[in-house]
């Protein structure tokens, strides 16, 4: 008899801005799932192995699995059951941004591949120079020095066009490179034209550490991101363990198991977003996205078809930045509050100042849930600009189908309840269509994004999982008929053998109460001016849907949502929409 | 739970590390007394970068152009000397157009840096340099009064210290400009009106120390030539007693602002600091500590934000807040004697001289 192999027990550790976590996933009645997630606050300035290590001894308690032995090193592998682990994960997103010089030709095409590209990573573009700026070399060579990259990243060439279109760049940052002093050398990146790998091995690699990748835009019409995004984030990695106490220590345990978040964000979506082979790009096709909105960072992270991409920014405007202006008034409109302009000012100033800030009252609530609608209204923005593929509108609506939309992140979990979540999704993603929301309750989905590069059936198992919590089913129609029409009849049929039919009318936002977990078949009937998503005004369908914590939600208030300028009636309303969904 | 600390210190050793972006040399040795705007290292870089396209001027291929030069890079030019030279039927030459050094010879072009651009360290503080870091910078000491802020406006200066009279639960009024002299450093309380900061800076002052400002002043005082600091927060924050009372000790005295942003230098706050004094050295400072019964804290969100206290438990247990989020909890008691509960994350340590 074969002696079947032991499935292999993952722990995960997690290290971001504020918060440590810590995650072990072992298999529990034949699927790998969950068994347990502590968090612990990040040792910043010390030893981050601290506040990793303060989540490891929370999560064996929790779980009665030993992980740590009593030197408090960990145990690996595992020495008896519930005790020790085969693997550890390690994401983080505790670094400081790593500044990047982008280098490249045309603006349409390898400048806006490498700009999408650096979009994705905890990197600060500190220089961007293109063909234009060709002409103004020795400028240029200047100014790179000046700004002190770490990492020069160049693009650009086309593989079967000319065979010398980089080399201007190449002198230039040769040059750059003498006038470099050693110690501030950067790490120089190129994934342009594989022409002119051998003259930029030739005449770089003698002074510097050099990394040449196939071309990042090979032709005209194909991006080839992951070979560079993949190097970008080990050497990110790489800078971070040399500035951060500890996180080379628990990298060295990870065996290579590790990832920014950003980068395994992106990699877990690629995964569970892979199109079966009928994916056709029609007004019903569905592409897949989550957003992280941690104390730290937003995340977005989307696939559609065979195109993909992530974008990472940083949580919170500068405070002396131009946007700062715009992001207030932002938020200001979109407090469910009646707190005034200067108190949202105090809050908000003071939280940038210190990002670990907890919302106290309802009202700072009110205004850090504004702050995540912004949030993901300036990601989506952002995203659209490195990919064309993404119809957006900004401030308008997101044309694009995506399901599901997965959350992670403190902005989301921080909600007491499931209703607030549902509403900041709607309000700041401004989706059209169907959708089902669904809220990574742990903040594990980059870990799994790690993890499902060693062990594929991970991620599918947990994310099935009731670990991942569906919030609900979202159906936006957009109607060309006026407020208070009638746009939508529903007839629903819920497995318990109840029915009842729902009118919907433009300008409405509404809550079909259907028991959590619980199977519903909703006909659903647009009026010959409305589109659900089906494929055109008017086209109706069956849906199957499994209800979530908020039900089934239909948002019939229009795109863009229009907020009264009178500001007790712009508070009146987000309040009676929190009220509908039960925020 | 581990949080900021604010350091507000009446008597202390200060000691500032400041480092060049790149190696260059010290110009200071150790035991020199430095004031705010020595200089005490530099570095240069090459500057005014220029490309002399031999082959073409030679008028031959860019594979032979090497061949032809008669200076070779590392060299320093004068302006017009001959850096390639071609002898045919009919001579050719290349010339250096301007004075400088021959960095590079790249693809049949000479690159020429005709200048260098020098990047000055200054010392920022006044004090005593203790270590020099060879190539770097040095580290710097004083024995002073030191008082930590939250924000600053990205500039630095000295003077004598002034207090405004205002009344601390008043906003600050443009009139109060009217009492200063030049290059003083006032320390004030509220500024939330456009007018008040600018006829403060315009005064004459060579520094602000506020409690808190409105943010939208902040384009407005990034602006300013003086630095600005803000010792509180935004809004209408009241500095705490302890720290009005250094200030009261120390008035008249010279007084450096350092309004640095509180992200420019990593693990720098703004601060200032005022040399001389007398007292017992406290401990070494640490810019982030475990919250803990005896912390003074100052509470920086909230329906208490603002207060200052004591921390006189901190639970082992989340609690759950107004807002329905969970979290640890500390209990304060306020200087005005007020039993509070605040979420930790919400804290920074204020930590005065014992």
């Amino acid at each position: 008899m074969v002696k079947q192999k032991r499935a292999s027990i993952f722990l995960g550790i997690d290290i971001g801005a504020i918060h440590s976590r810590a995650a072990l996933f072992n298999v529990d009645k034949g699927k790998y799932r969950l068994m347990g997630c502590e968090t612990a606050q990040t040792s910043t300035g010390m030893h981050l192995a601290g506040g990793a290590g303060h989540a490891m001894r929370g999560l064996q308690t929790g779980t009665a699995h030993s992980l740590l032995n009593q030197a408090g090193g960990l145990i690996m592998p595992p020495v008896r059951l519930n005790e020790g682990v085969d693997h550890m994960a390690l994401v983080a997103s505790v670094g400081e941004w790593v500044r990047c010089a982008l280098i490249g030709l045309t603006e349409d095409g390898s400048m806006a591949a490498g700009k999408a590209l650096l979009d994705s990573l905890p990197v600060k573009t500190v220089a961007e120079f293109g063909l234009a700026e060709l002409s103004e070399q020795p400028d240029v060579i200047e100014a790179l020095v000046r700004a002190q990259p770490e990492i020069v990243l160049m693009v650009g060439g086309v593989d079967a066009g000319p065979s010398n279109t980089m080399t201007p760049w190449i002198d230039a940052v040769k040059l750059m490179l003498r006038l470099t002093p050693p110690s501030k050398k950067p790490v120089v990146v190129f994934a342009g034209n594989t022409s002119q790998v051998e003259e930029i091995k030739r005449r770089l690699e003698p002074l510097v550490t050099l990394y040449t990748l196939p071309n990042l835009l090979p032709s005209f019409e194909v991006r080839n991101q992951t070979p560079t995004q993949s190097l970008l984030n080990q050497l990110i990695l790489q800078i971070w363990e040399k500035k951060l106490t500890g996180l080379s220590e628990l990298g060295k345990l990870s065996k290579g198991l590790k990832s920014t978040s950003a980068f395994a964000h992106d990699r877990i979506i690629r995964y569970i977003g892979y199109p079966d082979d009928t994916f056709e790009k029609t007004a019903q096709s569905r592409g897949v996205m989550a957003i992280n909105l941690g104390a730290g960072s937003s995340l977005l992270s989307a696939r559609f078809g065979n195109q993909s991409g992530t974008v990472v920014q940083p949580a919170w405007p500068g405070l002396s930045g131009s946007e700062l202006g715009d992001f207030l008034d932002f938020v200001f409109q979109w407090t469910a509050s009646k707190v005034s302009r200067l108190e949202t000012e105090h809050y908000v100033s003071h939280h940038i100042l210190h990002p670990t800030l907890v919302p106290e009252t309802v009202s700072e609530l009110a205004v850090s849930q504004a702050v995540a609608r912004y949030r993901m209204t300036k990601a989506l923005g952002k995203f659209s600009e490195g990919h064309g593929w993404l119809e957006y509108d900004p401030g308008i609506c997101l044309n694009n189908h995506f399901e599901p939309i997965i959350l992670g992140g403190d902005a989301f979990t921080n909600a007491s309840q499931p209703g607030q979540i549902m509403l900041m999704v709607l309000d700041g993603l401004q989706i059209r269509g169907i959708s089902t929301i669904v809220l990574d309750q742990y903040q594990i989905l980059p870990l799994l994004g790690v993890l499902g590069g060693m062990e594929p059936i991970v991620p599918i198992q947990v994310l099935a999982s009731q670990s991942f919590v569906n919030l609900g089913t979202v159906i936006v129609p957009i109607s060309r008929l006026s407020e208070g029409k009638r746009i939508l009849t529903i007839h629903v049929s819920i497995e318990d053998g109840k029915s009842y039919d729902v009118e919907i009318y433009q300008g409405t936002l509404r809550r079909l109460v259907i028991p959590a977990g619980a199977t519903a078949i909703l006909d659903i009937e647009p009026d010959q001016k409305t589109d659900v998503g089906f494929g055109g005004m008017g086209r109706g369908r069956q849906l199957k849907v499994t209800s979530g914590l908020t039900g089934v939600v239909i948002d019939a208030r229009g795109r863009p949502i229009r907020l009264p300028e009178n500001d007790d009636d712009r508070v009146a309303f987000l309040r009676q929409w929190h009220g509908v969904l039960g925020g | 739970m581990i949080v900021d600390v604010i350091h507000r210190l009446k008597f202390t050793k200060i000691q500032r590390t400041r480092e060049l972006p790149f190696p260059g040399q010290v110009l200071i040795g150790e035991g020199k007394d430095v004031q705010p705007d020595d200089i005490i290292a530099e570095a240069s870089t090459p500057s005014g970068l220029q490309t002399v396209d031999v082959a073409r001027g030679l008028g031959v291929p860019v594979s032979e152009a090497r061949q032809y030069l008669t200076r070779q890079p590392g060299e320093s030019l004068d302006d017009g000397d001959i850096i390639a030279q071609h002898e045919g039927r009919i001579s050719r030459l290349v010339r250096a157009p301007e004075k400088g050094k021959f960095l590079d010879f790249i693809n049949g072009k000479a690159v020429i840096a005709t200048g260098r651009s020098i990047v000055h360290l200054k010392a920022a503080m006044r004090g005593v340099v203790e270590t020099v870091i060879p190539e770097r910078g040095v580290t710097i000491s004083v024995e002073g009064s030191l008082l930590q802020g939250v924000w600053g406006n990205g500039k630095s200066g000295e003077g004598k210290i002034k207090i405004l009279d205002s009344r601390p639960e008043d906003p600050l009024f443009a009139q109060l400009a009217e009492e200063v002299e030049p290059d003083q450093v006032l320390a004030a309380g509220v500024c939330s009106e456009e007018t008040t900061l600018m006829n403060l800076a315009n005064s004459g002052a060579s520094g602000l120390i506020l409690s808190a400002m409105a943010p939208r002043l902040i384009p407005l005082a990034e602006g300013l030539p003086i630095p600005v600091i803000l010792l509180q927060g935004f809004g209408d924050l009241q500095p705490d007693p302890e720290t009005l009372s250094i200030f009261k000790s120390r008035e008249g005295e010279n007084t450096i602002v350092i309004a640095v942003h509180p992200d420019e230098i990593p693990g720098q706050k703004p601060e200032v600091i005022i040399p001389g004094g007398s007292g017992e050295i406290g401990e070494e400072m640490e810019s982030r500590e475990e919250l803990s019964a005896g912390s003074r804290v100052l509470v920086f969100s909230g329906k208490n934000r603002g207060k200052t206290g004591e921390v006189s438990d901190v639970s082992e247990k989340q609690m759950t807040f107004e807002s329905g989020i969970t979290g640890f909890v500390a209990d304060i008691r306020t200087d005005e004697y007020q039993m509070i509960q605040v979420p930790c994350q919400n804290l920074v340590i204020i930590k005065h001289s014992r």
